[in-house]
């Protein structure tokens, strides 16, 4: 069964009885994607947990409004940002400081390395600009598609792409790392 | 941007995807994710009526802030007055350090408790 039947599929199963027999086996083949994004994107390894969980489960619930002429990772990233930007929201002020103090390294044996490039971006660029690298160039995905991921124009998604290689290749720190590399 | 960046952005990618491999490997996605659709769709009730959910919605969303209260601690001093006289001299300073931290340790864990609680509502709403 390709991925195309699968979403058919499992989008029966749960209109019929909200079996998820095909859904399970589509959060199998992408829970790995969508959680290195996340593990990337997020503070800390618990709140990555959080998200990817709350993107399933809303994708289970909102199956009936996935528009099949865009891929089923598309979508998932899609629900996911929002989640994130609502977890911003929770978090912005208090919990931040109360969360860097609590959740040390030792808590959490899955963050990502404070020397991993994509850590050392996060204070540089902004979320969204963050995000536009991390789909185009880890998950490949078009300019199209990463503009309707983030809700935006095809001439926003080049522009930030443009600026954030601007911006990174004017940065001294990651000049050195990558010498030293 | 030059190809040693492009590079390097994917080859510490892989390694956050390695690192993601390996906590995925440590927990069951697909566990969670059945006890969390099936706890709600045990408050079915919840979903029936538009005008009921939009009614609910206000009101989770009012409990949600009310819920979010400062937890009912008594101020360090008061304990420190309380007991003060009460202890022997030798054990003074580790008294006096242990009742002034343990609330404030105690209050800082409710507020942990609380602001998780929150974030799990909204992020389930």
């Amino acid at each position: 069964m390709n991925e195309q039947q699968l979403i058919i599929q499992a989008k029966q199963e749960i209109a019929r009885d909200g079996t998820t027999n095909c859904f399970t086996r589509l959060v199998a083949s992408y829970q790995a994607r969508l959680y290195s994004y996340l593990l990337a994107r997020c503070d800390n390894s618990f709140d990555a947990d959080d998200v990817l969980q709350e993107t399933f489960i809303n994708a289970y619930k909102y199956f009936d409004s996935y528009d099949a002429q865009w891929q089923f990772s598309t979508w998932l990233f899609t629900i996911a940002r929002r989640l994130l930007g609502k977890l911003k929201s929770v978090c912005h002020v208090a919990f931040d400081v109360i969360a860097n103090q609590v959740v040390d390294k030792e808590q959490d044996p899955f963050a990502v390395d404070q020397n991993n490039i994509w850590q050392l971006i996060k204070q540089d660029i902004k979320p969204d600009a963050y995000d536009v690298l991390w789909f185009y160039y880890v998950e490949g995905l078009s300019i199209k598609e990463i503009a309707h991921v983030m809700h935006q124009s095809n001439a926003w998604v080049k522009t930030s792409l443009h600026r954030s290689r601007i911006k990174l290749g004017n940065n001294t720190s990651l000049a050195e790392m990558l010498e030293a590399s | 941007m030059n190809n040693d960046l492009k590079n390097k952005l994917q080859r510490d990618a892989k390694y956050i995807q390695q690192q993601a491999a390996a906590r995925l490997q440590t927990i069951d996605l697909n566990a969670h994710i059945q006890a969390q659709l099936e706890a709600r769709s045990s408050s079915k009730w919840f979903q029936l009526s538009a005008v009921a959910a939009a009614l609910c919605l206000t009101f989770i969303i009012a409990l949600m802030v009310a819920r979010v209260e400062p937890s009912q601690f008594s101020h360090p001093n008061t304990l420190v007055k309380q007991s003060l006289f009460d202890l022997k001299l030798d054990d003074l300073p580790n008294n006096l350090e242990q009742q002034l931290n343990q609330p404030l340790i105690q209050e800082q864990q409710a507020i942990i408790d609380d602001l998780k609680r929150l974030k799990t509502q909204l992020l389930s709403i």
